[in-house]
């Protein structure tokens, strides 16, 4: 309790600090707007010659795009920072600062560094979801939606183990933030629907790097097609790459040697 | 006279080119921003060419060849980032103050020198993804598209690197242009013709008529044969004309971004 508490205090005191920047939010504003205007228009020149796309129409596309955006959205205002420096800490020999503290070191290098400004994103990429309903005309059941939510969560924590699996290469490569570019750009696979997919290639995003199943599955459960086998198999991901980063943060500590006294 | 001065940004290259020899397993993984985008695309088209033989004037072939070549002259394109905003940020700056270089082309010098590794990287994997999609993938007819095309991307890069290190400078005067930058770089990716070629989107003749197609859309274009031979001089001279406006725009911001420039710390 002390711990998440520590952590809310530690948050709003960063959000403190961003908000003297007023300069950069008119921009994250703007961004946001112009990222969901560029979708819109992808995909009505898209719409504007086919009917559907692997099964969905436009509102369903709309609304599987403003799912992996706001998805990819909140981890990159809380974790991204944090995560993607880890390897300029390990670098630099200075993550002991953080492996001292009375706080679990793994979520406290995750949490370090929030970026407040995407926050100012959300909203667009919320019109863009809720734009999808308008087109589909249908609102999904609260059984639905609370599947997509649970989904959705789990779909979240998938990616930021991801993420943080890779960083840990850290320990044994030395210069990897570039690595971390990748599942950022592999991300462009959870924009479309999971059925244009074929071969090897959708075979490996759905289990080795299970970048498709992360939109589309609580999509799925949206619209009704979800079924017990998506939760399912998503909580044995979840628990996989649990285990695996467990594993790697153990084994990357005990090769760590810091530089700072 | 000459001789000297390019020789001074010559050693600066040296230095920042085996700078970027020394992370060589950090690039090679920066290769992905090469291969999976346009393999993503790849199966969305083919998703849509399935119900639709021609989108537009474009055949299956040529819009994945179009992808993955914009991709790549995206991303061969040296970046300014935020390294300059910084050093004006941080007082880091004053160091060139002193030295008898300009700063644009210094730093420019600099960011060339450092990408010559990732260029070799990029277009393996470049090359890779026409390896693996040879069944659908066009090749130039001849030398002359290939080399045009490489030529307006070079140009085009010369062109956006202005672009950003303009937005860098801004520094003297905001206190954090990070987020401009940083949606720059997203308006970039749209009106460079990255997320879909420019003449599918309404309204193309306003975007054809700014000077970010010279980065990916144009030289990509030629690349798959969609622009005539007649045509091309006449592009080539206003892709110069935006080199020179951007580079005088950028020695303004900077002559007076100096002026205004105090620098924190001391000597």
């Amino acid at each position: 309790m002390r711990s998440i508490k520590t952590i809310f205090k530690f948050l709003s005191l960063k959000f403190q600090a961003h908000m003297a920047f007023r300069t950069d939010v008119v921009f994250e504003i703007l961004t946001g707007i112009f990222i969901s205007a560029f979708t819109f228009i992808f995909f009505e020149v898209i719409y504007s010659y086919v009917e559907t796309i692997g099964g969905f129409d436009k509102g369903k596309i709309y609304i599987l795009t403003g799912t992996v955006y706001l998805m990819a959205n909140l981890y990159r205002t809380f974790f991204g920072s944090g995560i993607f420096t880890l390897s300029t800490l390990v670098r630099y020999g200075r993550l002991e600062k953080y492996l001292i503290r009375p706080l679990d070191p793994k979520i406290l290098v995750a949490l370090r560094e929030p970026r407040f400004d995407t926050l100012y994103r959300l909203p667009s990429y919320f019109a863009l979801f809720i734009y999808g309903f308008y087109l589909t005309k249908t609102l999904p059941s609260i059984t639905n939606f609370l599947l997509y939510i649970i989904s959705l969560i789990i779909s979240f924590f998938i990616y930021l183990f991801l993420h943080y699996n890779l960083t840990l290469l850290t320990f044994w490569i030395i210069e990897v933030y570039n690595l971390y570019y990748i599942i950022y750009d592999l991300y462009e696979f959870s924009k479309y629907p999971e059925k244009i997919y074929k071969g090897l290639f959708r075979t490996f995003f759905i289990t080795i790097i299970p970048v498709i199943i992360l939109s589309n599955y609580p999509v799925k459960f949206l619209f009704g097609e979800g079924k017990a086998e998506y939760l399912i198999y998503q909580i044995i991901l979840l628990t996989v790459f649990f285990f695996i980063f467990i594993l790697m943060w153990k084994k990357g500590i005990k090769r760590y040697e810091g530089a700072t006294i | 006279m000459y001789l000297r001065v390019i020789r001074k940004y010559l050693e600066v290259g040296k230095v920042q080119l085996l700078q970027g020899f020394q992370y060589r397993m950090n690039t090679f993984f920066l290769v992905s921003i090469i291969i999976v985008p346009p393999v993503a695309y790849f199966f969305l088209w083919k998703s849509i060419y399935s119900q639709k033989e021609i989108i537009s004037h474009y055949k299956l072939g040529e819009i994945i060849t179009y992808y993955i070549i914009s991709y790549l002259f995206l991303e061969i394109k040296p970046h300014a980032w935020w390294e300059i905003a910084n050093s004006i940020k941080d007082g880091r700056f004053s160091l060139y103050i002193t030295k008898p270089i300009n700063h644009l082309i210094f730093q420019m010098v600099m960011a060339y020198a450092y990408v010559i590794l990732w260029w070799i990287v990029a277009i393996s994997g470049a090359l890779f993804l026409f390896l693996i999609f040879k069944n659908y993938v066009i090749l130039p007819k001849g030398i002359t598209p290939f080399f045009l095309s490489f030529l307006f991307a070079f140009f085009g890069g010369i062109m956006g690197y202005i672009i950003e290190y303009i937005f860098n400078i801004l520094a003297f005067w905001i206190e954090k242009p990070f987020g401009l930058l940083r949606f720059y770089n997203y308006i970039i990716y749209f009106f460079a013709g990255n997320l879909i070629p420019l003449d599918l989107l309404p309204f193309k003749k306003f975007f054809l008529s700014l000077p970010f197609k010279y980065i990916s859309y144009y030289p990509a274009s030629i690349f798959i044969g969609k622009v005539q031979n007649i045509h091309i001089f006449s592009e080539l001279m206003t892709l110069f004309f935006w080199i020179f406006l951007f580079f005088l725009i950028s020695q303004i911001i900077f002559y007076f971004g100096r002026k205004y420039y105090s620098a924190p710390g001391s000597v």
